[in-house]
């Protein structure tokens, strides 16, 4: 063979050599899944903030308004499908009583509970049950002026019970979801409220 | 770093609290005997309520305070201001009637010092008038008179400057020697006229004694409520009314004209 033909073929074996190295190197990690592992999304300790709406079903459905509500429920994961947490929440109406004094009066619900809440996880979509019982508190007697309260009543024992869907972002601690609720005020006489919201959960 | 995260927690359940804190709510109160009505039988053309707002009794240390502060400021504190105190007054006129009718509104009422009562007032006018003289006394606010259709309702609001207004020309009538006619016709803040003794450092005393009179042609309702922001938490509830701060103010007599 030629020296000339030698060189060629040497220089030509390397460079087909040279991409054979790479590849080689490039095959030692596993790739990383691009989908979360809801294993080991955090659990323990959380907090949620929820906005929405709350309307009130029954005899005060005509006339105390459907009302902006706002919440946070501090909860702690007893298991990845149960979990305690304590819910305060706000919401603010304003009444329509027909040829009544009492309209146009603007007042708010406080209420505070204790809830047990429950949870089925399908990899980052997550369904909920929820119930619990607390206190509400009421801005005035107004109500008790028309005759939906006792006179000067302005607290209440509440019962509540709803449902919740909820959806894990990327990040371990984040998820977003959607809440319905529904409340009975012991000392309201009215059916119940119905409350709408979505919120935002952080996992400690 | 859980720590770190962990802290903003105790601030996070703090925030919906302080929503439900300190905002002033209002009380309302609705009047003793019911609506009032005009025109019913022998009911005449007017029709009056009174509301009595139960407030409590200073604390024997509250007692002293004023006391003191009353001797520094050269005239007495009232234990109930008007800048503590904020009155209004919703209401609704019904036409009953199967006419047209024209309502109106007028408030009295008593401070802790003075009860201004429009009847008594009237009456001591009458008696004394000559001539069969028409005798107008005023009352310390009045609404626009409005028409009503039967059947119809109107919905009206005594606002919070409105009974501040009536407040202050109570106290200067009361307190202060003004004439009834100067301060009861002008809005202080446009026409201060009537005024005069009134001290720059005056505290203004609240009404704790409402009086809603219906002025009415014809068969009429007048629903109606009190509305107080109590910012100092004074107001009694309904359990407790019965030992209310009950103060003895004078019935407002206007001085004797001047011998000629």
């Amino acid at each position: 063979v030629r020296p000339l033909l030698r060189r060629t073929l040497t220089t030509l074996g390397f460079l087909l050599l040279m991409p054979a190295g790479e590849a080689l190197a490039q095959i030692t990690n596993e790739p990383v899944s691009p989908y979360p592992d809801p294993d080991k999304f955090a659990r323990g300790i959380y907090g949620e903030a929820e906005v929405g709406t709350l309307l009130f079903v029954g005899d005060a459905g005509s006339s105390v308004g459907p009302g902006a509500v706002v919440g946070v429920r501090l909860g702690y994961d007893v298991f990845r499908w149960v979990a305690l947490q304590v819910h305060v929440a706000g919401s603010t109406h304003t009444t329509t009583f027909r040829d009544m004094p009492q309209s146009g009066q603007i007042l708010q619900f406080y209420q505070g509970s204790a809830e047990l809440k429950l949870t089925m996880r399908f990899n980052r979509v997550a369904a909920s049950a929820m119930g619990g019982a607390g206190l509400a508190l009421i801005s005035s007697n107004l109500l008790g002026t028309t005759g939906l309260t006792e006179p000067d009543v302005q607290n209440t024992l509440v019962y509540l019970g709803g449902l919740g869907a909820d959806y894990h972002t990327m990040s371990r601690h984040f998820s977003f979801g959607l809440a319905a609720t529904f409340a009975k005020y012991q000392r309201l006489r009215t059916t119940g409220a119905i409350a709408a919201t979505a919120y935002v959960r952080y996992t400690f | 770093m859980r720590r770190h995260r962990l802290r903003w927690l105790p601030p996070l359940a703090v925030l919906p609290l302080l929503g439900a804190c300190g905002v002033n709510n209002p009380t309302y109160f609705t009047p003793p005997m019911g609506p009032l009505e005009t025109g019913q039988g022998d009911a005449g053309a007017e029709s009056t309520s009174v509301v009595v707002l139960p407030f409590r009794e200073p604390f024997d240390k509250e007692r002293e305070r004023l006391e003191e502060s009353s001797n520094a400021l050269g005239f007495r504190e009232p234990w109930l201001r008007r800048d503590h105190v904020a009155i209004s007054v919703q209401y609704t006129i019904t036409n009953l009637d199967d006419q047209p009718g024209k309502a109106q509104v007028f408030i009295d009422g008593a401070n802790e010092f003075t009860n201004y009562d429009r009847a008594a007032l009237a009456a001591a006018a009458e008696a004394a008038a000559m001539n069969n003289d028409e005798v107008v006394v005023l009352p310390l606010f009045q609404t626009i008179p409005v028409e009503v259709q039967p059947g119809q309702s109107v919905r009206g609001d005594i606002r919070e400057d409105d009974m501040a207004e009536a407040e202050l020309d109570l106290d200067a009538i009361g307190r202060w020697m003004a004439e009834p006619a100067q301060v009861l016709i002008n809005a202080s803040e446009v026409n201060p006229i009537g005024l005069e003794r009134v001290p720059p450092n005056n505290l203004v005393p609240a009404m704790f004694q409402i009086s809603v009179t219906l002025v009415a042609q014809g068969h009429m309702r007048l629903d109606f409520l009190v509305r107080v922001r109590d910012s100092r938490e004074r107001l009694l509830d309904l359990e407790h009314a019965g030992g209310a701060y009950a103060p003895r103010p004078m019935g407002y007599m206007p001085p004797a004209p001047m011998a000629p």
